[in-house]
């Protein structure tokens, strides 16, 4: 693979122009994350300040926005990490994933529902990642942050675990309770429609 | 003795271990039994595959959301406040 040129230095934009440039894209990344407006303005604002000091050591490689994500993706995981530790006391466990779905015997009480129109096409209609948006927003926090990082983020589930200090069983029972519950919003307020 | 129970137990799970196991599939690899016994279950039973199929196409969807963590591009989603805006930009100028 050929290694992307480095970026003159005067190609790059100087900070001032970072807000304009820049703003928008960390905004909406911080804010499909951690679904709170404030705290999202305050991570991007922790952003710049980190891209001020580390201004010198970008090589230009990547392009100054991939650089900027990243820098905002470890401010983000920062922010997991301690504030899981802060809730770790009196965090509530995922309750049972049956969430009624299942009878004792764990049969289903009633079988999913079918999903009709076409699958392909969904990606492409703006009403249903708003709707889709409404419902991840819906997901209690203990549930979303592990269940975003895994989704959006790609992470491991070891990587995850170590972030918000969480045993493997009690990760997969987190992720497992949080898509039931995204399946089941969509499939009342999109699918159902 | 004891795996080819484990292997017993896993053919037997109900539907609600199943749908633990599909939606565990998709964070890593099951083990050969467990991959075997969700295989298994979804051939006969159709709310089961229904499902799988949902969340497969939930994960899908959502990874596309997030670009691999580059950019949030489908959702749609508010810019920044302007209130925000000026106050960064002060603070970005002052620096």
């Amino acid at each position: 693979m050929p290694r992307e040129p480095d970026v003159p230095a005067e190609d790059r934009s100087s900070p001032a122009d970072w807000v304009d440039q820049h703003g928008d894209a960390l905004y909406r990344f911080a804010l499909l994350r951690v679904r709170d407006a404030s705290l999202a303005e305050e991570l991007v604002q922790e952003c710049f300040l980190a891209a001020l000091d580390a201004r010198e050591r970008f090589s230009g490689r990547s392009s100054e926005r991939t650089w900027l994500i990243g820098i905002l993706k470890r401010k983000i995981i920062d922010h997991l990490r301690s504030s899981s530790r802060r809730r770790q006391a009196e965090e509530e466990q995922p309750e049972d994933i049956g969430l009624d779905l299942f009878s004792r015997g764990g049969k289903w009480k009633s079988n999913p529902a079918r999903w009709g129109g076409d699958p392909g096409s969904l990606a492409g209609q703006s009403e249903f990642w708003a709707v889709l948006r409404s419902c991840l927003e819906k997901l209690p926090s203990s549930l979303a942050s592990a269940f975003l990082l895994r989704e959006l983020d790609h992470m491991q589930t070891q990587d995850i675990c170590e972030v918000l200090g969480l045993t493997p069983t009690n990760l997969w029972a987190r992720l497992h309770r949080a898509r039931t519950l995204l399946r089941a919003c969509l499939d009342k307020r999109w699918f159902g429609r | 003795m004891t795996r080819l129970l484990e292997f017993l137990r896993l053919l037997n799970l109900p539907c609600r271990d199943i749908t633990a196991l599909v939606s565990r599939s998709l964070d890593e690899e099951l083990s050969f039994g467990e991959r075997f016994a969700a295989r298994l279950h979804v051939l006969y039973c159709s709310a089961c595959r229904r499902y799988r199929r949902q969340l497969r196409l939930l994960h899908e969807l959502l990874g596309r959301a997030g670009d691999g963590g580059r950019d949030a591009v489908s959702v749609p989603l508010p810019g920044l406040p302007d209130e925000a805006r000026q106050r960064l930009r002060r603070l970005l100028r002052s620096r």
